[in-house]
């Protein structure tokens, strides 16, 4: 058995009807140049989740319920945070 | 040729100066993992040095690692690709490992100067497969000197839909 994160709340960006998703992964949203005295050092990336599966078979697979649920903490403020997650719970999945 | 989705599992960066696992990957349940290409190298020393590592080294017992996270260390090679079917967690798909586990059979070994790296590109006969369930892992085989390490997997999941 493995855990998938499951979100009943996802808001379609364009019909604005909320479906249920499953988590897949993160995908960047926000990308800022970094500079020091206007030379380029780098860029900070800001990511947030996907939850494109409409079926666990297609959700990213966590080997452990304690695993999906550090994911869900979403400890990285790069990563949206737990906010990111609000809502989100772990469901089993068969395969 | 089975055609199956390609994915890579990347560490993005660690500072490892210990013989650990820098990288593991525990195959998902709907079907076996092929591994196309392993890379060990670094990017902050100029150093001279010579190491060996195991590029594929399989696990009977998992390293307890840093949990990977989908699309910052699994990536798609296709965008519109499903998720990967790897399983993710901390005793499965993951990278660093601070506890490690049980090594099995030694499939891929590489001596290497830490200035290059090594990398490893499997002939279509050499492609090394991890079973449903399965683990695999990247380790030095020795200690080697402090340095930012990229460790890589790219890998092709055989699976049904």
């Amino acid at each position: 058995m493995r855990f998938v994160i499951k979100n009943p709340n996802v808001v379609d960006p364009q019909t604005r009807e909320v479906h249920t998703g499953y988590f897949t992964e993160f995908a960047i949203t926000k990308s800022v140049e970094v500079r020091l005295d206007g030379a380029l050092l780098g860029t900070e990336q800001t990511r947030g989740p996907l939850f494109e599966a409409q079926s666990p078979k297609w959700a990213t697979k966590f080997d452990t319920q304690a695993d999906a649920e550090l994911q869900i903490r979403n400890e990285f403020k790069n990563h949206g945070g737990p906010e990111a997650f609000a809502g989100c719970v772990v469901q089993s999945f068969e395969g | 040729m089975f055609i199956g989705p390609c994915f890579t599992l990347k560490n993005l960066g660690v500072t490892i100066a210990t013989a650990i696992t820098a990288l593991q990957l525990k195959a998902g349940t709907n079907g076996p993992v092929e591994v196309l290409r392993a890379s060990l190298g670094q990017g902050s020393t100029a150093v001279s040095a010579q190491y060996a590592a195991a590029l594929v080294i399989r696990k009977t017992a998992a390293a307890t690692v840093t949990i990977a996270v989908a699309g910052t260390n699994v990536l798609k090679q296709n965008p519109v690709n499903p998720a990967s079917d790897l399983s993710l967690g901390t005793a499965a798909t993951g990278f660093t490992a601070s506890a490690e586990g049980t090594d099995g059979e030694e499939t891929l070994t590489r001596a290497f100067n830490d200035l290059n790296g090594a990398e490893w590109l499997a002939s279509p006969e050499e492609r090394i497969l991890v079973p449903q369930g399965g683990i695999i892992g990247m380790k030095f085989k020795v200690a080697p000197q402090s340095a930012t390490r990229y460790a890589e997997y790219s890998f092709r999941e055989l699976r049904g839909g």
